[in-house]
């Protein structure tokens, strides 16, 4: 069984330098942003960093983290995130079980999953879901950020064919040993469904740290801005060909590569840290969902 | 099982339907009550800069640049600005704020779709169609004519075609917001004077000149490092929509992306005159002679600006301020680099009539039934008083010094009415004081601190004042803006209306076509026959009927 043959050798060999070549292929893009960040403006603004920072400084970071407005953006992006994922999560987990039952179990479920299945195909538009948030007095607080994309829909019915993998015996013992529904849920379910669990919280965490849309739209003053936010306010370039004169030399000012690769790369630092610890989980967690029966 | 299945589906649906119609319904009423209220009527002498008695609440929303910085104590709520419009009784009550004009436009877009609309804001061309169309907007007109200050209404008529652009059936509904646009965008063409000296080469008096240069400083390593790596003429990826290309093409007579007046007073579309065919072609031919960098079609305005400022570049087109940006990057660095600015030489020699856009791309309306829409006018007036007329107070609301820094706290208000040709005046008030060594002609308090800046750095002890000296200098650049002008060599958009129907549906698609077909044509991948059946195309596919409705508009001015 040891042997491998030459063929497989070869396979083997192509297929890690391939996936290595990809991988390197997402890797430097962020090794070039902290290269940036780390060297000196001049170096940054004649385009030679490359990999390895030029005219090594800190400077940039002190600005950034000097600088109130990034903070505070971060801070909002962390309390959505975790208030988001909290009550993303406890919303889908209490819709996708019993979504799960039979028809016997719960009655009229396939409505009820059309109703779900409806919105991820037909949705109102920005106008009236502005007006919506408005409309229900959100607007410019954090719960405009948290409640109107509680319920991910595709992470209900990823969970939810998660849940119907899992063996009935199971939930049978429960019900057996006196438990009704809710110990089900919460001894049963949910223990077993870690693996898919963990995959729909990092989707939900990526989505909100990412988000930059909501914010800026319902956001009545920059400085409640969440991080996405305000970084894409710092990153897109003002129209140049519009500018007069006296613009452009304030232009000239904040029109600093080492700053903005500062931000980004502090930015998406904590959201790098997250995919390890989940990692493991994820490949399982969607797969695992996918194949039933 | 099925059928029950179908009743369920139809049964949302229907629900979903009447909660999309009775939220319409709710907007739609809005709007009607909100048009119902009386129009402003306005009676006896007025003050320009009078104060209301008793003062009145403002709502508006606004953006801020991502460049805009506040001094100790102060920001967008808690100005002067805001102080000095309290003042005057207007109290500002900001219902959004926003940073950058981009987020700006699309949040106002969603404001109007969504009828949320404050009593005072800034909108484009195409914004203040819709808005006046839908009827949303108050007439100006009688409040600009009663409390206008005589300087306001000056600088307003300085550009013939602001205020038409903002007349809508005989009633004024926008204050349009002019630009020095001149100085913002007419192109001009850089060199690097250091390494024209060290090839020896002799400023340029017709366009083959111009391309000569650019042969010069590709094939014989004017940076001297012994490598072959510099390009003749810097191009981005937007060819015919940056300066980068159309001073280039302003040289051949081409006038990418405007409307011009082939003399017969018609209005034509520049991009697809035969004049570009030719422009296109020298391109064509200098890409091949490797005199343009070959990844031009992948880089913006800033990977461009690296490129010059990495030392890989020393001929460009573009407007009069790169000196503040990106040259002063390089010059800082190493003074022995010196960039020289040229007018764009013609085919035949001599200048040629360069571009620029129309001087007003945004307008401040009042909506409908708010009860004082003089206060906009006010706010105008107020900032060409204090920001440029004889009792202007620039050191407090225009640019503040400090120890660290000088903030551009004119950013501030509200309203910005610029005279269009500011920088044009400035550089002539300028270049005066600077020979006859005072400033006692000088007008603007803004333009007596640059004096000073002037002075300091011919003296030496202000090298950072090397930008601006290049710009609007004695030989600077806005000097040769100025020429230009004079001679009436600067030619503006000829269509300055809101964006027409078939604009409204094809515009978009024959921009992206005509970035092709240029790019292509350029990167030797089309020959330059192509362009003829672009220019069909172009017409085919809507250019017609966009030409003849730029012809109408034009008939009905």
């Amino acid at each position: 069984m040891n042997h491998v043959s030459n063929s497989r050798r070869l396979f083997l060999l192509i297929n890690y330098t391939l996936l290595t070549i990809v991988a390197l292929l997402c890797f430097l893009p962020i090794v070039h942003i902290l290269a940036v960040s780390l060297s000196s403006k001049g170096a940054a603004t004649a385009g030679l960093v490359k990999l390895w920072p030029v005219d090594f400084t800190w400077s940039s970071y002190e600005y950034v983290l000097n600088k109130p407005q990034f903070l505070i953006s971060m801070w909002v992006t962390v309390q959505r995130v975790i208030l988001g994922t909290g009550i993303s999560m406890l919303l889908t987990l209490l819709v996708a079980y019993p979504l799960s039952k039979e028809p016997h179990q719960m009655k009229f479920r396939t409505a009820y999953a059309w109703i779900f299945v409806f919105t991820t195909l037909f949705s109102g538009g920005l106008i009236p879901w502005y007006m919506t948030v408005r409309d229900t007095g959100l607007i410019d607080t954090l719960w405009a950020l948290v409640i109107p994309g509680a319920l991910p829909v595709f992470n209900v019915i990823l969970l939810l064919n998660f849940f119907r993998g899992l063996p009935k015996e199971v939930e049978e013992s429960c019900f057996m040993d006196g438990g009704g529904y809710w110990t089900s849920l919460w001894r049963i379910y949910a223990p077993l469904s870690l693996p898919a669990m963990a995959t729909v919280t990092l989707f939900t965490i990526v989505g909100h740290w990412n988000s930059w849309f909501d914010g800026l739209i319902l956001m009545n003053s920059p400085e409640k801005y969440p991080l996405s936010s305000y970084l894409q306010t710092v990153i897109v370039q003002e129209n140049l060909s519009n500018m007069t004169a006296d613009q452009a030399a304030a232009m000239a000012d904040v029109s600093n590569r080492t700053f903005k690769a500062a931000q980004i790369f502090i930015g998406s630092l904590p959201i790098l840290l997250v995919y390890p610890f989940l990692q493991r989980y994820f490949v399982k967690g969607i797969v695992l969902g996918s194949v039933k029966g | 099982m099925r059928s029950k299945k179908m009743a369920y589906v139809s049964l949302v649906g229907c629900m979903l339907f009447t909660m999309l119609l009775s939220a319409c319904g709710g907007g739609n009423e809005g709007a009607e009550t909100k048009s119902e209220e009386p129009e402003q009527i306005i009676e006896g002498p007025v003050e320009p800069m009078g104060a209301f008695e008793p003062a009145i609440s403002i709502d508006a929303i606004r953006y801020v640049g991502e460049e805009v910085k506040f001094p100790e104590g102060q920001d967008i709520k808690n100005n002067v600005w805001t102080d000095l419009y309290t003042e005057l009784g207007m109290n500002l009550n900001y219902k959004w704020i926003v940073t950058g004009k981009e987020q700006y436009d699309s949040k106002v877009n969603i404001a109007i779709a969504s009828n949320d609309l404050p009593d005072i804001l800034e909108v484009n061309a195409t914004q203040l169609r819709q808005l006046a169309d839908a009827g949303q907007l108050a007439d100006l007109t009688a409040a600009f004519e009663n409390y206008a200050s005589d300087d306001l209404k000056k600088v307003m008529n300085i550009d013939p075609n602001a205020l038409p652009s903002a007349t809508f059936d005989g009633k004024l509904l926008a204050m349009p917001s002019t630009q020095p646009v001149i100085g913002g965008s007419a192109p001009l063409l850089w060199v690097r004077a250091d390494w024209m000296e060290k090839l020896n080469l002799d400023p340029p008096s017709t366009i083959e000149d111009v391309i000569k240069i650019a042969e010069a400083f590709a094939t014989q390593d004017p940076d001297g490092n012994g490598v072959d790596d510099t390009y003749g003429f810097a191009l981005n990826k937007d060819v015919g929509t940056s300066g980068f290309s159309i001073g280039f093409m302003n040289g051949y007579g081409a006038y990418p992306q405007i409307w011009v007046d082939k003399g017969d007073g018609e209005l034509v579309y520049g991009s697809i005159q035969p004049e570009m065919k030719t422009a296109l072609a020298s391109l064509q031919e200098m890409y091949k002679n490797k005199l343009i960098d070959p990844e031009f079609g992948v880089k913006d305005t800033i990977k461009v600006f690296e490129t010059i400022t990495s030392n890989k570049i020393g001929l460009l087109s573009g407007p009069s301020w790169y000196p503040a940006w990106p040259f002063w990057d390089m010059v800082k660095e190493d003074s022995s680099i010196d960039w020289v600015s040229y007018p764009i030489p013609s085919q035949e020699g001599g200048n040629a009539s360069v571009q620029m856009p129309f001087s007003v791309s945004h307008y401040y309306v009042v909506t409908k039934g708010f009860e004082h829409p003089e206060a906009i006018i006010k706010m105008a007036n107020l900032y060409y008083e204090k920001l440029y007329s004889d009792n202007a107070e620039f050191e407090k609301y225009g640019t503040v010094t400090t120890d660290k820094d000088s903030i551009g706290v004119n950013k501030y208000s509200l309203v910005e009415v610029v005279n269009p040709n500011k920088d044009l005046i400035r550089q002539e008030e300028l270049e005066t004081a600077l020979e006859t060594k005072s400033d006692e002609g000088i007008s603007s308090a803004e333009t007596k601190i640059m004096y000073e800046e002037f002075v300091r750095y011919l003296d030496g002890s202000n090298p950072a004042g090397w930008s601006g000296y290049k710009a609007s200098g004695p030989d600077g650049s806005m000097k040769q803006l100025r020429i230009l002008n004079d001679e009436g060599k600067v030619i503006s958009n000829g269509f300055v209306g809101a964006p027409t129907e078939t604009m409204g549906q094809r515009k978009a698609t024959l921009d992206t076509m005509e970035q092709e077909v240029f790019t292509k044509i350029i990167i030797g991948e089309s020959s330059v026959d192509a362009f003829d059946k672009f220019v069909e195309d172009w017409k085919k596919l809507g250019g017609d009927s966009i030409t003849q409705e730029v012809n109408e508009w034009k008939q009905s001015k």
